[in-house]
């Protein structure tokens, strides 16, 4: 069924609307918590006699904000995109070191999920010894482990990139391994029973009915993974010393004091981390496209 | 508990053998062991003189269940494929094969649509092209029209007589349903429950030309009348 163009702009409008609101809502809540503490503030830098309005005003374009305002949070933040790139103060530039980490440990984990994985569904063996142990592996805080990490690899002479990666992807691993692992024990007893009466082998099964069967749970999976390796690549940036990225940032921003710094830089991780997810919603519309229409 | 006991059958080639039975009587479970996918603790079951592991490995048979399992990932044409990949059929033989044997059983216009675009008897009808792909000796069918409205029912009923009045292939079929079994089968197996015992074997012979409405005739009632009183006499309730 072909939708007309005036179905569609209303299925446009009841899309976006929800949406919308809950954005304005947002804004409101964000105003209001701006100007209640700012507003002391505010009233101790003004003048005598400032009117009401006024107070409202300065309250809401202080220098050094405790809770910016909206406003002030999206000009620092267009000003950090509109630097040049190769800035010190370009968020692009930061955004950019933090997404080749996020991008190399999403990589990485993506590989060592799905190899476990498979290990994991075709060796009992391993179901019980490695199971535990990624579980365990989630409980240590990432934070805690990050400095170990990166002075370890240090002495073996891995610096840069790598650590910084292997720690996104100690985030990033997990709900790969977990959905994977559902994924390929989903066929049920019938499907299974259909390659047998063909005398199909392991291999057969494995790449004809479980990998194929596993594709519905792993994206799902992987749209968590992909945040998680963005989050990853910040932590690991914040106690490596690191000169760069958006991690390096937050926390040069939040040393000094500098608030609307901090919270365009938290707005820029977000947006990463926006990206990351739609890549991963876009591979899935790939696949999803060559199924005919479903996953 | 056992599930079967005192089983004793032999199916000359080119038969259509039905088993019939109450829920419980193993008449799945027979079916099952014929295609070796589960062991009987102890008997001998020959399928063309081999073994039943044998002539699972040999590919000697196509097993229809009773839900299409058809792979939601892949269209008509390549469910229908799928034996033929795993047997390695060459790419265009098996395009070939899949052609000829969706046109079998009407579907050569759903070749490249996917599973859920499809009604529940037009699934079936690629798990039975599918089942026949890579030409068997013997078709296995368990319960396949079981989930099916009467009115598919019916035209599967008269598509699968046809198959098989062309074909000749040697079938075993599971079902529930009386008329069902006195209209396609050759033979009609009657079994009961706990354990699963072969009650009678009853002749269906109404001939190798079966319009739907043979159902209406004196002999196919006869027949009909025969083969309940046979599962009620295997009732223990009965």
């Amino acid at each position: 069924m072909r939708s007309t163009p005036a179905r569609r702009t209303g299925s446009a409008v009841r899309r976006t609307l929800p949406v919308l609101v809950v954005v304005l809502a947002l804004l409101a809540v964000w105003y209001a918590a701006a100007l209640i503490v700012g507003l002391p503030t505010a009233r101790a830098l003004a003048p005598p006699h400032t009117a009401p309005l006024g107070l409202v005003g300065a309250a809401l374009t202080l220098d050094r904000p405790l809770v910016p305002a909206p406003q002030q949070v999206a000009a620092t933040l267009v000003a950090g995109i509109a630097q040049p790139i190769t800035s010190p103060r370009s968020l692009i530039y930061h955004a950019g070191v933090t997404a080749s980490t996020a991008v190399v440990g999403f990589l990485l984990a993506f590989a060592v999920g799905i190899a476990l994985a498979i290990g994991i569904v075709n060796l009992r063996v391993l179901d019980r010894s490695i199971m535990p142990w990624i579980i365990a592996s989630q409980t240590v805080p990432a934070l805690a482990v990050a400095p170990m990490v990166v002075v370890v690899l240090g002495n073996m002479g891995l610096t840069g990139l790598i650590p910084k990666a292997l720690i996104a992807a100690w985030l990033s691993f997990f709900p790969i391994v977990t959905s994977m692992v559902a994924g390929l024990r989903s066929p049920d007893r019938i499907q299974l029973d259909l390659l047998r009466t063909y005398s199909a082998g392991g291999w057969d099964v494995f790449r004809r009915l479980r990998w194929p069967a596993s594709m519905g749970f792993l994206f799902p999976g992987m749209k968590v993974a992909a945040t998680l390796a963005v989050v990853g690549a910040i932590v690991a940036e914040l106690p490596t010393g690191a000169q760069a990225g958006l991690g390096a940032r937050l926390l040069g921003a939040s040393y000094y004091g500098q608030t609307l710094q901090l919270w365009a830089t938290l707005v820029m991780a977000s947006l990463l981390a926006v990206v990351a997810v739609a890549m991963t919603d876009a591979a899935r519309a790939i696949l999803v496209r060559a199924r005919g229409g479903r996953l | 508990m056992a599930a079967l006991a005192d089983v004793d059958l032999t199916i000359a080639r080119g038969e259509f053998v039905s088993l019939i039975g109450p829920s419980g009587c193993g008449k799945t479970t027979l079916l099952r062991a014929i295609a070796d996918l589960e062991r009987p603790t102890s008997g001998t079951l020959l399928v063309n003189g081999l073994t039943p592991e044998v002539a699972r490995r040999e590919r000697t048979y196509g097993y229809v269940f009773q839900a299409p399992a058809l792979y939601p990932w892949r269209n008509v044409e390549h469910n229908v494929m799928l034996p033929l990949e795993i047997m390695g059929v060459p790419r265009a033989e098996r395009r070939e094969r899949a052609r000829r044997n969706l046109q079998l059983v009407g579907l050569s216009d759903a070749a490249r649509r996917f599973p859920w675009q499809l009604s529940g008897g037009m699934q079936q009808r690629v798990s039975i092209a599918r089942a026949l792909s890579f030409a068997p000796s013997l078709l296995l069918m368990d319960e396949p029209f079981g989930a099916l409205d009467e009115i598919t029912r019916d035209g599967l009923n008269l598509y699968l007589h046809e198959l098989w009045r062309s074909t000749g292939m040697t079938t075993v079929f599971v079902t529930h349903s009386i008329p069902e079994a006195v209209y396609l089968s050759t033979r009609i197996v009657v079994m009961s429950p706990r354990p699963g015992r072969i009650v009678e074997v009853i002749d269906s012979d109404l001939g190798d030309v079966r319009p739907l409405d043979i159902r209406d005739t004196a002999a196919f009632t006869a027949i009909g009348s025969r083969v309940r009183h046979a599962l009620h006499a295997g009732s223990p309730h009965g």
